[in-house]
C-alpha cells in the first residue's frame, strides 16, 4: 500500500479532500496520514498531493508484515514470553537476562 | 481583523460575522484573555526559520535508472557466459570480459546512487521532524485562539445585548437575533472605534445623535 503523510495544515486539508472524494482508493485514514491502495490510481493521487505540496507530503510504500517469514523464531518467542511475564513491572532488558531471549541491544543491531 | 474593518460602512443588507466582530470589539476595549501569553509564545516559536526538505526525486530517479542498467548488464553477462562455455572463440571471450567490467561499473554506480538516496532520506527525516513540530504548534495556536475568542465574546456579550435593546429602530432582543445593521451598530457602540463609521442606515435623526450613541466619529451619508 502507499502511505501518505502530510506535514502542514494545507497538505493535511488536501489529503482529507482527496480521501473524501476517492474513498474506494483509501484503505485507511489517520489524522494527517492515509494508506492508499497500491494501484496506479493510488499512486496518481499520492503524486498529485506531492506535486501540490512538495515539501509537506511524504510517500512510502508499505509491505505486508508476515512474522513467520520476516522475523526469526527467537524474536517471536521473546515477544510472547514477555507479554506473559508474571511481574508486569519487569522491564524487557531485565527479563531477557538469564533467559533464552535476545537482549534489546542485540535486537536493535539486527536488521529484519 | 480589527473592529473598524467590520463597521466601516453600516448599511442595510450588510454581511457581518457576528462572533468575529464581537471578539474584535472586546479586543478594541483592551480585554485580555487567559491564553494571550501562550498565544504570543507559540507565535514567537513559529516565526523561527522553517527547515526545507531536500528534494529526493532526483536521487530516486537515479536509483531506478542504475537499477535498470544493472539488471540489463547482469542478463548480458549471463547470456555471454553461456556462449563462452559453448565456444572457443576469442572474440566471445573478450566480449564476455567487457560485459563483466561493465557489470561491475553498474554495480558501483547503483551502490553510489543508493547511498546518496539514503543520505538524502535521512536529511529529509530531520527536516520533517521540524515540520512535525511546527504543525503541532500551529494546531495548538488555533485551539488557543478559539479559546481566546470564546473568552473575548463572552466578556462583551452582555454589553452587546444591552446595546441591541437600546439601538434606535432595531428589532432584536439579543445580539444573536438582531438584524445585521443593529448588530453592527451594537459592536461599534460596545467597542472602541477611532476612525469614522460611514452610516447609511437611517437609524438616527442626525450625525450628532449617531455620534453620541455610538461614541464614535461618523460619516453621515
Amino acid at each position: 500500500m502507499l502511505l501518505v503523510v502530510t506535514y502542514s495544515q494545507a497538505a493535511r486539508t488536501s489529503l482529507r479532500n482527496v480521501c473524501r472524494t476517492h474513498e474506494d482508493s483509501v484503505v485507511r485514514r489517520f489524522g494527517r496520514a492515509a494508506l492508499l491502495r497500491a494501484t496506479e490510481f493510488g499512486a496518481f493521487l499520492a503524486l498529485r498531493l506531492r506535486e501540490k505540496h512538495p515539501d509537506d507530503v511524504q510517500v512510502e510504500r508499505t509491505e505486508p508484515f508476515n512474522e513467520f517469514r520476516d522475523v526469526p523464531e527467537s524474536v517471536r518467542e521473546a515477544a510472547t514470553a514477555y507479554e506473559c511475564r508474571e511481574n508486569p513491572n519487569t522491564a524487557y532488558a531485565k527479563f531477557a537476562v538469564d533467559a533464552p531471549h535476545p537482549s534489546p541491544s542485540t535486537l536493535k543491531e539486527r536488521e529484519l | 481583523m480589527r473592529l473598524y474593518e467590520y463597521v466601516r460602512i453600516i448599511a442595510p443588507g450588510m454581511a457581518l460575522d457576528r462572533r468575529e466582530a464581537l471578539a474584535a470589539a472586546a479586543r478594541s476595549r483592551g480585554v485580555e484573555t487567559s491564553v494571550d501569553e501562550e498565544i504570543e509564545s507559540i507565535r514567537r516559536r513559529l516565526s523561527d526559520h522553517e527547515a526545507s526538505v531536500p528534494t529526493l526525486s532526483d536521487a530516486r530517479r537515479r536509483v531506478a535508472e542504475t537499477e535498470a542498467a544493472l539488471e540489463e548488464r547482469r542478463e548480458r553477462v549471463a547470456t555471454l557466459r553461456g556462449r563462452v562455455q559453448a565456444s572457443d572463440d576469442d572474440a566471445v571471450t573478450d566480449e564476455y570480459r567487457t560485459a563483466i567490467r561493465e557489470l561491475s561499473e553498474a554495480e558501483t554506480e547503483h551502490l553510489a546512487a543508493t547511498e546518496a538516496l539514503e543520505d538524502a532520506r535521512s536529511r529529509a527525516r530531520s527536516a520533517r521532524d521540524e515540520r512535525d513540530r511546527r504543525l503541532r504548534l500551529q494546531d495548538r495556536l488555533e485551539n488557543r485562539r478559539r479559546e481566546a475568542r470564546v473568552e473575548l465574546v463572552e466578556s462583551v456579550r452582555p454589553a452587546a445585548d444591552e446595546a441591541v435593546v437600546s439601538a434606535p429602530g432595531g428589532d432584536g432582543r439579543t445580539f444573536a437575533d438582531a438584524d445585521s445593521v443593529t448588530a453592527a451598530l451594537a459592536v461599534a457602540r460596545v467597542g472602541t472605534v477611532h476612525a469614522p463609521v460611514a452610516l447609511a442606515c437611517r437609524r438616527f435623526s442626525d450625525a450628532a445623535e449617531a455620534t453620541a450613541w455610538l461614541e464614535a466619529p461618523v460619516y453621515w451619508l
